[in-house]
């Protein structure tokens, strides 16, 4: 089984959403954006009670809840073996679901089957609203029958998800905010839910150990320090009371119950006593914990029973190597699953369709798909090498809050030369190109397809917008662009007749002294000026070393790194469509000033 | 998939015979976990009975739900809305029951809708099969398709002028698996058995010693014949009063009953009469004075005033919810006669009628319950033609175990249906 989609309505930042899902769904968005909405409200849907945190006020969309608001979650579930409810009548009879079915090309929910509406599914939906007289949320989880109107907390009383359905299900989240060193421990539900799994409780070591405890060699009370203080309490106690038992000072209350309440998880360590788990570095915790929970996966999937694995940045405390591999073994244990994460190398792994780039505007969430469909043979080379080579830069740079397409590689490799030392050498106050570097993310545009990247991203991502050259080339792309529907204000132009290589003379020209740096350490342009360094980078595009060397020149110098700054701010401003002292807006263009 | 019926006379046993049968259903294929026999009937009262009988079937340890037939096509109906909608079967409030029954079965016409019901349901049980009305019975009918059906019928205990012909018996009479009951159970006296298969085919009602019937011209006299009866022949035994019309004659008799006691000394007997559901919710609305658009406080200060504290706590617990999901919160005099209604009618769904003790209720009340005696007060204003008549004198009589007594308001009625032939 497996969720098909999901509908949400004023949870937390969120006032509406929809998405669709697929067998192994990665959640990519920048902050905020409902990453971790999603999984929660997949978690009240699904998960069993233990999982689910109390809502409160803040939960709702607003914050601000009146006795008529209510978080409103459905989702779909489908993949029912056969297809035919009365297989599963778990499931689908009086008294459960109403069985529904699943147009699985449009996402559409019929009532009956027809030819495109095959996957048979049912609806669990989740409704909440704040007391305002208890102070408390009132949660209730129902089978969704159909969309009209229904208050579950008014006279209509919808049909309740047994306990049993959710626990065949199986739905499991690890947090963020995880907790592993409890997680080997009798005290952790995941703990004992996998040795019930496997059969394996350990029943005759720690009835063993408690016979120890009971019985110790060395008992505490014979301790010659504490002895006399025994004894004398004991001969006292006897005087009042005939026959009166003798004090023992034991470890645990000696039964089976406090013995597993005790075990404390340790590793061992060469030459030494063993290192309690809480003592142990995350890393190693996490692993455990994490193939824990995977093993009870496994244990789950050989009983027939679902596993399905939400996974919130598993880029934490692991190292990228591990990262992978544990996504991957996730992946291929579970029905279904779902992993959050802000790492670009986590989601480049995933098949591009089933990464979901999340957008919130204003409440509204829509997810799309890196890709609608996997790249094949017929696909352009341009957008092979965009996609698949560089995929990890674009799904970067669509982690941003605005996505900058420049005209070409060298654009892009020469603003993100520059980019990467300014932001190590800034300061705390006055230069802002850190504001670029975090709001702004650069794609690697392959053979100046300009208008075609725009239109491709603007499909997955709120704000894409266009840098151009000052030249016929750039013209022709800004009206293609705004042919195209480009938003006006989205597209940023250097000046009539320069490229970005004429920037950099602007740059310098604060001290052209400056280019010293780029001079001493390049044979060919000993001696250069300014106007013979650009002309110079304008005919060795992609030249790594030469574009360092500039880099390094200009945020040694005080004033070519301000100006440089300067720039950088300007553009990221322009980005957000607003004008700076650098760029100023010309018939929806917004055009660089020198 | 197989449908049993069990047809016979009042009182011929045919609820007793279908639970022996559902006894054997089950011990032959036990139910499976989750899964439950589902009875069916028409009025509540009749539903308690019925769940009564059903807690005792041997193997069925509370495996069953009893609903009424309206109760069951709501649910369905809602459940199944997307698909109505869809089909264009229209769209009923809950209170057009013969509607929200049309649209039920329309549903169930669909085969996997029938399967649904099954998977939980694989039993059904219909007593007094004769009042389903034809939407109503097309429900039955489609799950009578899949379910294992048991249905008990008699055609002449049909009330209801409209189902004449009766849709229901034309259809069970179809059924294979039929079977007729001739021997009455309930009673062994020879003049009851007499008078109702006289009242059944027509004939000039006979008259013998445990069945009498009077010519008792005005209320004070019907009620000492009343009085004496109770005096003489009832006494700790349970006593139904039993008419076809309960207007003047009939109360004015049972009250004066209540009131004053016989020259021979019998009385005064308190009969309380057991009202239909909505009367009872009507005379509770009456008295419930409340602005026409009131505040919690005023609404809930008004039924307080009624005195009746069990619906004033659940009233107060509709308010309290109303309080806290709701915004502005007014009462309307129609949301609080709806509450009202909604408050007893599921307090109904839970109350026990007993047979016991000494009752006064008309014959439809009466329907599928009996009585050592009843004394039936016969007005002259009873309407229907000679058929009806014959039916609704049946229906009386037949509830008597030990004995019966007829009251006639209108002497010259004694020479024609359902007295003479």
């Amino acid at each position: 089984m497996r969720v098909a989609d999901l509908a949400i309505h004023n949870f937390r930042g969120v006032s509406e959403g929809y998405l669709r899902f697929s067998k192994h769904v990665v959640l990519v968005g920048s902050n905020n954006t409902g990453k971790t909405t999603v999984i929660e409200a997949l978690t009240l849907i699904l998960g069993r009670d233990r999982l689910i945190r109390d809502l409160t006020e803040h939960d709702f969309f607003g914050s601000d809840p009146l006795p008529d608001d209510r978080i409103k979650l459905i989702a779909t579930i489908t993949g029912f073996e056969g297809n035919d409810p009365n297989q599963h009548s778990e499931w689908f009879r009086d008294g459960r679901a109403v069985p529904k079915w699943l147009d699985e090309a449009t996402g559409k929910i019929h009532p009956l089957p027809t030819e495109t509406a095959k996957q048979l599914c049912c609806q669990i939906a989740v409704q909440a609203y704040f007391d305002r007289l208890s102070l408390t949320v009132e949660v209730v989880r129902y089978f969704h029958d159909h969309d009209g109107a229904v208050d579950p907390f008014d006279e209509d009383s919808p049909v309740a998800v047994p306990h049993r359905l959710i626990q065949h299900f199986g739905f499991f989240l690890v947090r963020a905010s995880r907790t592993w060193d409890r997680v080997l421990s009798w005290g952790s539900e995941l703990f004992r839910r996998t040795l019930h799994a496997a059969a394996a409780q350990p029943a005759g070591a720690i009835i063993a150990q408690r016979d120890q405890l009971r019985s110790p060699e060395t008992a505490i009370e014979d301790d010659r320090h504490i002895a006399p203080l025994v004894n004398s309490v004991n001969d006292e106690v006897a005087r009042c009371i005939a026959g009166s038992p003798k004090l023992r000072l034991r470890v645990t209350s000696t039964d089976s119950r406090s013995v597993l309440d005790a075990v404390a998880a340790h590793y061992a360590v060469p030459n030494g006593p063993s290192v309690p788990a809480a003592r142990q570095g995350n890393g190693l915790i996490s692993l455990q914990g994490l193939f824990l929970l995977l093993e009870l996966g496994r244990l789950r999937a050989k009983g027939g029973e679902g596993f399905t694995m939400a996974l919130e940045e598993p880029e934490l405390h692991l190292p990228p190597a591990t990262q992978q591999q544990i996504v991957l073994r996730v992946q291929a244990l579970s029905s279904q699953t779902f992993v959050t994460t802000h790492s670009p190398t986590i989601a480049a792994m995933a098949d591009p369709t089933s990464v979901l780039l999340l957008r919130n505007t204003g409440g509204i969430l829509t997810a799309k798909p890196f890709l609608e469909k996997n790249l094949d043979g017929q696909a352009a080379n341009w957008r092979r090498k965009f996609y698949q080579h560089n995929r990890t830069e674009v799904i970067n740079a669509l982690m941003h809050s605005f996505v900058l397409v420049p005209e070409g590689r060298s654009d892009h490799l020469l603003l993100q030369t520059l980019l990467k030392p300014l932001m190590l050498r800034q300061g705390w106050a006055g230069e802002h190109a850190h504001s670029f570097g975090l709001e702004v993310g650069l794609v690697p545009t392959e053979d100046a397809k300009v208008v075609e990247t725009w239109t491709d991203l603007q499909r997955v991502h709120p704000c894409v917008c266009c840098l151009v050259d000052g030249d016929g080339e750039g013209f022709r792309y800004s009206a293609e662009l705004a042919q195209a529907g480009a938003r006006p204000g989205s597209i940023i132009r250097w000046s009539d007749g320069q490229m970005l290589e004429d920037v950099l003379s602007w740059i310098f020209s604060a001290d052209p002294a400056a280019i010293a740096v780029v001079t001493r350490d390049t044979p060919t342009l000993a001696d250069a000026d300014v106007p013979m360094v650009v002309a110079h980078a304008k005919t060795k595009k992609c030249d790594l070393v030469l574009y360092e060397s500039i880099a390094d020149a200009i945020v040694s110098n005080e004033a070519c790194r301000g100006r440089a700054s300067d720039l950088f701010k300007g553009m990221a401003l322009a980005c957000a469509d607003l004008e700076s002292a650098r760029f100023s807006r010309a018939e929806n263009i917004w055009v660089f000033q020198p | 998939m197989t449908v049993t019926v069990f047809s016979g006379g009042a009182g011929s046993g045919k609820t007793y015979q279908l639970m022996q049968k559902l006894a054997e259903v089950i011990a032959e294929t036990p139910l499976e976990i989750g899964s439950k026999v589902l009875a069916l009937t028409f009025m509540h009262g009749a539903r308690r009975r019925l769940d009564d009988r059903l807690a005792r079937v041997p193997g069925i340890e509370r495996h069953y739900e009893c609903a009424t037939l309206d109760s069951f096509a709501a649910r369905l109906v809602r459940r199944w809305q997307s698909l109505a909608t869809q089909e264009h079967y229209g769209e009923p409030r809950e209170s057009e029951y013969e509607e929200t029954c049309r649209v039920a079965a329309a549903l169930l016409n669909h085969r996997h809708v029938v399967l649904w019901v099954k998977a939980s349901y694989p039993i059904l049980i219909i007593d007094e099969a004769q009042d389903l009305s034809a939407n109503r019975l097309d429900v039955v009918r489609h799950l009578a398709s899949e379910l294992t059906t048991l249905i008990a019928a008699d055609e002449f205990q049909c009330l209801d002028g409209d189902l004449r012909p009766n849709p229901a018996w034309g259809w069970l009479q179809t059924q294979e698996d039929h079977v007729k009951l001739e021997r009455t159970m309930r009673t062994n006296v020879d003049s009851l058995l007499n008078a109702a298969a006289a009242l059944r085919s027509g004939l000039d009602l006979p008259i013998g010693p445990r069945f009498s019937v009077r010519a008792t011209a005005n209320a004070a006299l019907a009620s000492t014949f009343l009085s004496n009866q109770i005096a003489w022949k009832v006494r700790e035994k349970s006593l139904a009063v039993i008419s076809p019309v309960v207007k003047a004659f009939a109360e004015e008799t049972v009250m004066t009953s209540a009131t004053k006691a016989t020259k021979q000394g019998n009385g005064p007997y308190r009969v309380d009469w057991e009202q239909a559901e909505e009367k009872v919710v009507e005379a509770l609305l009456a008295r419930i004075v409340a602005p026409a658009v009131a505040t919690p406080a005023e609404a809930l200060e008004a039924v307080r005033a009624t005195g009746n504290q069990g619906l004033y706590d659940e009233f107060a617990n509709w308010v309290d919810r109303l309080i806290r999901t709701k915004r502005d919160v007014a009462i309307s005099r129609e949301m609080l006669s709806g509450a009202v209604k909604q408050i007893c009618a599921s307090r109904v769904r839970f109350q026990r009628s007993s047979d016991f003790g000494y009752k006064a209720m008309s014959v439809h009340r009466a329907k599928n319950r009996e009585f050592d005696h009843v004394v039936v007060l016969w007005p002259a204003a009873t309407p229907g033609d000679s058929e009806q008549k014959r039916r609704l004198l049946y229906n009386a009589v037949t509830r008597a175990k030990v004995e019966c007594l007829v009251l006639v308001q209108a002497k010259k009625h004694l020479d024609v249906p359902p007295f003479k032939q």
